[in-house]
């Protein structure tokens, strides 16, 4: 008894303090000062160092580690200068290459800033709140873009949350039930433009313009009742460059329009239906480009490019409804369907970390692992970018980019892909009983992307960014173009995860999980077009493996090409408050695949040196998959800072198949009597590879 | 056609119509049927109050949108071992999934584990309805107390990380504890630090729960509360006080602000809008709870409520709770709290009055953040109720107009 009472005492006494000593709001003229230390800790045995991230940065050598220990300290601080006005920012120490065996510095290293350990201003920003009836705020300097429209300006991240800098206005009308946003976001020139440029030629310096380029925003939400809101969205996106043309600088330069896109949005969504929620909006996109800015054909110097080469305009929608309680209680079910235009342009949409599609998607697993299956050759920087074998953990996201960015990013964050040219829906049912938790999905996807030569006569006038060129081929991969120069390709997803608490000690969570993906793709189905297809262009100029052989026309085989790619996955997890600090969850996972990526006589189309088992880009994957995953994940805090982790144990092999078109017949190869099979990526050993890989990343977080 | 023989692939010319009949079917004859439990109490709250005393805005963020924090309504559902309680949003509640940490980028299903991320939901019940018995004080950071006509005896926190919550409420108690003994006796040994953390676990163990197993289903959120905390099954003669706030999934280390400071998993209100936090609007008091919403059935009491609090002497905005089944409360205005002649107990309706500050010889609170017309009305439904006298009402309708 006199425990309880002294718990009680304590507990009125602590609440007391606190409603002695009411808390006040900043007070003016006072400088908050707050921030974070955060360590990372990788290890794995790929043994890469090039960075303390395990991401697929696209350039060798930059990124792609899973070594080392780096440690960062970002400080914040803002300010109430008066009661209208209100700074701050953000300075950061980051560790992409700093790591700890730099000993501080003092080495070659510090020259250069991906490894010199030297505070940079990230982010600052000045706010002012007038008071006026019209406007609420007026934000200048960096800011994340959150309050936009992920179809229209994205949280786009590059390495932090606000690199992005511009003017930010926001305010009601209509005694508030119109809320209103409007911003001049200033184009980074690192990626928002052709070429991933916002200028022709940076290193022009008399002609070079970028400083100015921007993106107008007006987003206007109205809150029509209090179950009925309907957003509307204009965006001008502008980049600006010298006009050759005005000799004549007395007068001041002309200038001209390199590129521009306009994106015009309207949303809705009504909730006014204890059945049903209702949710909407349309899409309306412009996009033009300066005739010299890029020659069409798929290796200008436009094939790595976030936009197309020529102007296009389209249209996209997605509409959701959602159902409670549907039939039986505790039944929800949520549809979605969506149809993205492959002409779909907004060049400031969200790159990752925004989620605009219902469905799982692709697995992460598979996305841009370029383990090297089929030759192991570390020399080859191509083919071991990114992850290696385990690829990334969580289910993708979906993004309306195609800049999709996984850089900078590790194993246990969610990959995005780009879905432009998706069209579709996703059911989504979830059912509760008693102590169990179902969720489902089925989602068909079709592709506004789906033609022949890229919707023209050859693929060489092809208006599309090809970049990596790995669009539907292999396990998965290009994120980044949704585009191929010929695709007939289908989707569908099913998926069912199950998760039960079990009343054991503090409660065990259990997680069951299956899900099924069939990737169809017919490629080339029109006969004639299969020289233009298979031409072997590009020609194997700087091909440096002997056996890289064009296969022009397959024979006028169409069905030699086809794709067929069926993804299972299974896992089981568990997961135990094992103390008031410490969660692990433990799991085991299986991935399998059977895929067929055409006969031996197909590789990519446009893909020719690039191929090759030397340059290591693509690669033949046909036959068996099969990835096994152990997991441990961990989470413990104690007073003042958190730990965090992950570590992976993977195993599996690969089991490759050949298939050959003879006699009129697509036939499965006997190879009991050779030891390769020629093909236009190599030569293939028959033989079974077994794939290994261990992986560990934990971190330490503290926050003050 | 050499092509259409032997690839080996099967034909796709099913529709996309087809496709989904077929899906739609398949789900439907999975259904099965399950009895619906009993439902205690269920207490509605208006439809679009998520804006706590009228000035509060919504963050700088595309993940948290007017209706978000908008809850609808609360009930309760007993089952064997504990209660089943469900709180239901205007909007669908936003899953943790494709969402990253600030710092770190970590994966938010890391730490956000139980399905929902954006909001905490506080529940203070008071067991007896014994005025005076019980505690008054909110959980850190929400700038509010709790009525003493409905004290509580039991709070339950729905938070996204129950663990890091009840971690840093020890941490946070343990501290305030050790201040208060270092100022009586001057210092704080070993042994006095094992005793005061010995006795705020015990502390929260009987008055405070966590819930973690949660059920997320679109607008509605069910979050389980066992016997043995409870004391029995969930009651509809309870008074349940229950208040909605932002949640603050990273603020996991901020132990060493002042304890008047520390916010328990709750975003704040800042002047300015900004990610971080809750903004105001216009001119408004930047002092104001961070309560976004409070389960209030009648309209127009929360602004009332939440707009009740005066820094400079040290009061927090007074929140009462609402009994489901209707049973009376002794509230007291808050003016007289500290005079000798409290009101007697009186009919729900005058249960739960607003503060009186004018019986004091003080302005009456003005409901804001609404229109004028909005206000007018507010004060001449208090009048119609007899809640304010006529002279109020004039005093406070000329004080209005004059500041229109």
């Amino acid at each position: 008894m006199k425990t309880i009472r002294t718990a009680l005492m304590v507990g009125a006494a602590a609440m007391a303090v606190l409603a002695a000593s009411q808390a006040e709001a900043q007070q003016v003229g006072e400088i908050r000062w707050f921030g974070s230390i955060y360590a990372k800790f990788l290890d794995g045995d790929r043994r890469f160092e090039n960075a303390l991230y395990n991401n697929a940065e696209t350039t060798p050598g930059e990124a792609g580690g899973d070594q080392g220990q780096g440690i960062e300290f970002e400080l914040m601080f803002n300010s109430q200068v008066s009661s209208q006005v209100e700074i701050g920012g953000r300075i950061k120490a980051r560790f992409n290459q700093n790591f700890w065996s730099n000993f501080g510095g003092f080495g070659p290293q510090e020259e250069d800033e991906r490894s010199a350990q030297y505070m940079k201003l990230r982010g600052a920003w000045a706010r002012i709140t007038p008071g006026y009836e019209w406007i609420d705020s007026a934000t200048i300097g960096s800011n994340d873009w959150g309050m936009f429209d992920p179809w229209t300006v994205g949280k786009f991240r590059y390495i932090d949350r606000d690199n992005s800098s511009g003017l930010l206005f926001q305010g009601r009308a209509f005694d508030g039930s119109v809320r209103w946003d409007f911003a001049r976001v200033t184009l980074s020139r690192l990626f928002q433009g052709p070429r991933f440029l916002t200028t022709a030629d940076p290193n022009d310096s008399q002609y070079k313009l970028e400083a100015n380029d921007a993106a107008w925003i007006l987003q206007t939400r109205w809150a029509a009742t209090d179950t009925l809101n309907l957003t509307g969205i204009a965006e001008y996106i502008r980049d600006k460059e010298i006009d050759r043309a005005d000799e004549n600088l007395l007068d001041g330069q002309d200038v001209q329009t390199r590129y521009d896109n306009t994106i015009l949005a309207l949303k809705g969504q009504y909730t006014g239906i204890d059945a049903v929620d209702i949710g909407g909006a349309v899409y309306y996109t412009n996009f033009n480009i300066d005739a010299t800015e890029c020659s069409l054909g798929l290796n200008d110097d436009c094939r790595f490019s976030p936009t197309p080469k020529a102007g296009v305009d389209d249209t996209s929608w997605k509409l959701d409804v959602g159902f409670n309680d549907l039939l039986v209680d505790d039944l929800t079910v949520e549809l979605q369907f969506f149809h993205i235009g492959a002409d779909f342009v907004s060049v400031t949409s969200a790159r990752r970390e925004q989620d605009v599609l219902l469905t799982t998607g692709h697995e992460g697993t598979w996305g841009w692992g370029r383990p090297d299956y089929n030759f192991g050759n570390r020399d080859n920087a191509n083919s071991t970018l990114g992850l290696g074998y385990g690829g990334w953990n969580p289910e993708t996201q979906q993004v309306v980019s195609m800049m999709a960015d996984n850089d900078f990013t590790d194993f246990d964050e969610p990959m995005a892909e780009t879905v432009i040219g998706w069209k579709g829906f996703t059911i989504a049912p979830s059912y509760l009983w008693g102590d169990w938790e179902f969720q489902g999905e089925y989602s068909y996807i079709d592709y506004d992307t789906n033609w022949q030569a890229c919707g023209g006569a050859t693929k060489d006038t092809c208006i599309y960014p090809r970049m990596e060129g790995l669009h539907s081929w292999g396990l998965g991969g290009d994120w980044r173009s949704p585009y191929a120069p010929y695709q007939d390709k289908t989707t569908e997803i099913w998926g069912l995860t199950a998760n039960y608490f079990l009343d054991v000690g503090a409660g065990v969570d259990l997680e069951f999980r299956f899900k099924y993906i069939a990737d169809e793709d017919d490629r080339v189905t029109n006969p004639a077009l299969l020289v233009d297809a298979y031409d072997g262009f590009p020609a194997a100029v700087g091909a440096i493996n002997p056996d890289w052989i064009p296969n022009i026309g397959l024979e006028g085989c169409v069905a030699c090409d086809d794709r067929a790619a069926d993804y299972y996955t299974y896992m089981v997890s568990a997961g135990y408050q094992l103390t008031g600090d410490l969660y692990v969850r433990v799991l085991f996972r299986r991935d399998e695949v059977d895929l067929i990526d055409g006969t031996i006589d197909v590789a990519p189309v446009g893909l020719g040196f690039e191929a090759s088992n030397d340059f290591g880009y693509a690669e033949y994957l046909t036959g068996e998959h099969t990835k096994n995953r152990v997991g441990l994940e961990f989470s413990y805090f104690l007073s003042g800072v958190e730990f965090g982790g992950s570590v992976d144990w993977l195993w599996g092999d690969y089991a490759p198949v050949f298939l050959d078109f003879r006699d009129g017949q697509i036939v499965k190869l006997d190879t009991s009597l050779v030891d390769t099979v020629t093909t236009p990526l190599g030569n293939i050993s028959v033989d079974s590879v077994d794939l290994e890989q261990y992986r560990l990343k934990a971190f330490m977080k503290v926050s003050f | 056609m050499p092509g259409a023989a032997g690839s080996g692939l099967p034909p796709s010319s099913d529709s996309g119509i087809m496709r989904f009949m077929r899906a739609t079917l398949l789900l439907l004859l999975l259904i099965s049927c399950q009895l619906p439990a009993a439902t205690v109490f269920e207490i509605r709250d208006p439809v679009g109050d998520d804006h706590g005393s009228g000035d509060l805005l919504y963050p700088n963020r595309g993940d948290l949108q007017p209706g978000d924090l908008d809850i609808v309504s609360f009930a309760a559902e007993n089952e064997a071992g504990g209660t089943w309680f469900q709180a239901e949003f205007r909007n669908p509640i936003r899953t943790p999934q494709s969402e990253v940490t600030e710092v770190g980028q970590v994966p938010m299903p890391r730490l956000a584990r139980n399905g929902f991320y954006s909001f905490n939901i506080d529940i203070y019940i008071d067991q007896d309805l014994e005025p005076g018995s019980g505690l008054t004080e909110a959980l850190p950071g929400r700038k509010v107390r709790i009525d003493a006509a409905t004290a509580w005896e039991k709070t339950v926190l729905l938070t996204p990380r129950p663990d890091i919550a009840r971690s840093m409420l020890a941490s946070h108690l343990e501290r305030i504890r050790e201040q208060e003994l270092r100022a009586e006796q001057g210092r704080v040994t070993g042994d006095d630090r094992e005793r005061i953390a010995a006795a705020v676990e015990q502390t929260l163990t009987e008055r405070y729960f966590m819930p973690n197993r949660v059920r997320v289903r679109r607008r509605v959120i069910r979050f389980f509360v066992p016997e043995e905390f409870l004391g029995g099954p969930a009651s509809r003669d309870w008074a349940y006080t229950v208040l909605i706030t932002g949640a603050e999934v990273e603020q996991t280390t901020r132990l060493a602000t002042a304890p008047e400071n520390f916010l328990l998993m709750n975003l704040p209100v800042e002047r300015g809008l900004n990610f971080r936090n809750f903004g105001l609007r216009g001119d408004a008091d930047a002092d104001q709870p961070p309560v976004v919403d409070y389960v209030m059935p009648r309209a127009g009491w929360q602004r009332i409520r939440l707009s009740d609090y005066n820094v400079a002497r040290g009061l927090y905005a007074s929140v009462v709770g609402t009994v489901p089944s209707g049973r009376p409360l002794d509230v007291k205005p808050r003016a007289y709290e500290d005079t000798a002649q409290p009101p007697a107990a009186e009919e729900r309706s005058r249960a739960e009055a607003p503060p009186r500050e004018a019986d004091r010889g003080e302005a009456e609170p003005i409901p804001t953040g609404d229109s004028l017309a909005d206000q007018l009305r507010a004060i001449r439904e208090l009048r119609d109720q007899g809640l304010l006298t006529e002279e109020e009402y004039q005093t406070i309708r000329r004080r209005l107009l004059a500041e229109y």
